[in-house]
């Protein structure tokens, strides 16, 4: 309901054009709001959004509102700065003058470069554009795309062969990863049932961990997401085996070994104080049912 | 004279790429960072309206660790060409940045931005046990509050 002021603003304020009615506004954030009061200031609001509606429902004011009150208000009732009072500059890019000789030079030779390294790559087998991986010596990255999260049909689900595993198919289950990514058998020094951690958005997943004295042996199945997944490693290779359309790359991060592969919508990873042939032989158990 | 002197640079280029192909192949050479504590990690910031920045972040270990996450966030915002830190979370001010006995810790933390100004986040991850520590930075692709 309107005060009585500010019915008496309305109507001065309404001989006034909307530009002119915005640049007051203007002029009074840039004053700290010492130039209007409170009455003038919604009585030009008010006049605004008659003239040049907004189109903002109730219910997005209201979301709004709500907003504020969860996350700046707070803030405000405890005296905090939105941003913190000691920043810090990091350092700034320098521009510098490069002679356009030398960067016609430069375009020409990265072209080459990037070219000639696609070619090798080719050469020495390695499908860049099949497989969109990439490491480093010290960080295996795997890219997928996101995908919407079709329904799994049925035959998705089989139960465990082994018991040890049978946890990790229920938890699988449970969030709807296919089981049939799985292994269906592990290292027999593993014993069961191990650890099971299951985490929700925006990183739904399930990791199963089997910890011994002196070995662990992991496995998680995940959706993807729009994060890169970023796993150390060590200087060693990176090793792959291709099964029926699935790429499986072999690392090693120091004293564990890994194998991380990507299946439509799942990002799944193996790793451990296991060799390369165990990995392999869990692998393979995938397609053994 | 001058066309033949950039066609003679670009056969120099050409000659050097070829030459150095098997090694552009190879993994760059970086020096050796592998860890004993952390297996993989992951994170990504995303404006979800109002002003707001919500950061995710998920990070495993290679066991189960004593401590798992992150120790610190720093939101960055763009300022011309550079990045200045606006804000810091701390996971001693937050402790739901950090996991105990955990194989894996996930967490989040909303960040109440400008709409229209530029983030990022700039998160340090920490694995302890009782043989060691180790930390790792990763910085999230930039995201512009609506």
């Amino acid at each position: 309901m309107q005060s009585k002021d500010q019915k008496f603003y309305k109507e001065r304020f309404a001989k006034l054009e909307v530009e002119q009615l915005e640049e007051l506004i203007r002029q009074d954030c840039l004053a700290d709001g010492s130039l209007l009061n409170t009455e003038q200031t919604l009585a030009i609001l008010e006049i605004i959004e008659e003239r040049r509606p907004s189109g903002v429902g109730e219910a997005e004011i209201d979301a709004a509102w709500d907003s504020f009150q969860a996350h700046y208000l707070p803030l405000v009732e405890t005296n905090e700065a939105l941003y913190d009072n000691k920043t810090s500059r990091t350092k700034a890019t320098r521009r510098r003058f490069v002679l356009p000789r030398l960067s016609w030079v430069a375009a020409i030779l990265a072209v080459f470069i990037l070219s000639s390294s696609l070619f090798a790559y080719q050469v020495y087998g390695y499908n860049v554009w099949e497989n969109i991986a990439k490491w480093t010596s010290e960080i295996f990255q795997l890219k997928t795309p996101v995908t919407p999260n079709g329904d799994a049909g049925e035959g998705m689900f089989p139960d465990a062969a082994d018991p040890r595993l049978q946890p990790l198919y229920e938890a699988m289950k449970e969030l709807e990863i296919p089981t049939t990514l799985a292994p269906t058998c592990i290292p027999e020094r593993f014993e069961g049932p191990g650890i099971i951690e299951t985490s929700h958005a925006p990183f739904k997943g399930v990791i199963n961990g089997f910890i011994l004295e002196q070995e662990t042996l992991m496995l998680s199945f995940d959706y993807n997401t729009n994060a890169d997944s970023m796993y150390e490693k060590d200087d060693s290779p990176v090793t792959s085996l291709r099964i029926n359309g699935v790429t499986y790359y072999f690392m090693s991060n120091n004293a564990q070994n890994r194998v991380v592969w990507s299946v439509d919508q799942y990002e799944c990873s193996i790793n451990g104080t296991v060799t390369y042939e165990e990995l392999e032989q869990m692998v393979l158990s995938i397609y053994e049912r | 004279m001058r066309k033949s002197k950039l066609y003679s640079m670009v056969l120099v280029a050409l000659l050097l790429s070829l030459t150095f192909s098997p090694q552009m192949a190879t993994a760059a050479e970086i020096p050796l960072r592998a860890s004993d504590y952390i297996d993989v990690f992951r994170a990504s910031a995303q404006p979800i309206g109002y002003g707001l920045v919500r950061i995710d972040f998920q990070i495993a270990g290679t066991s189960v660790m004593n401590q798992l996450g992150a120790s610190e966030i720093q939101i960055k915002e763009k300022t011309g060409a550079s990045w200045t830190t606006v804000r810091t979370y701390r996971h001693e001010s937050y402790p739901d940045l950090m996991g105990q006995n955990v194989l894996r810790h996930t967490g989040s933390i909303t960040f109440p931005g400008i709409a229209g100004r530029t983030y990022v986040a700039h998160i340090t991850f920490y694995a302890a046990n009782t043989k060691g520590s180790e930390t790792q930075v990763i910085t999230t692709s930039s995201v512009t509050a609506y």
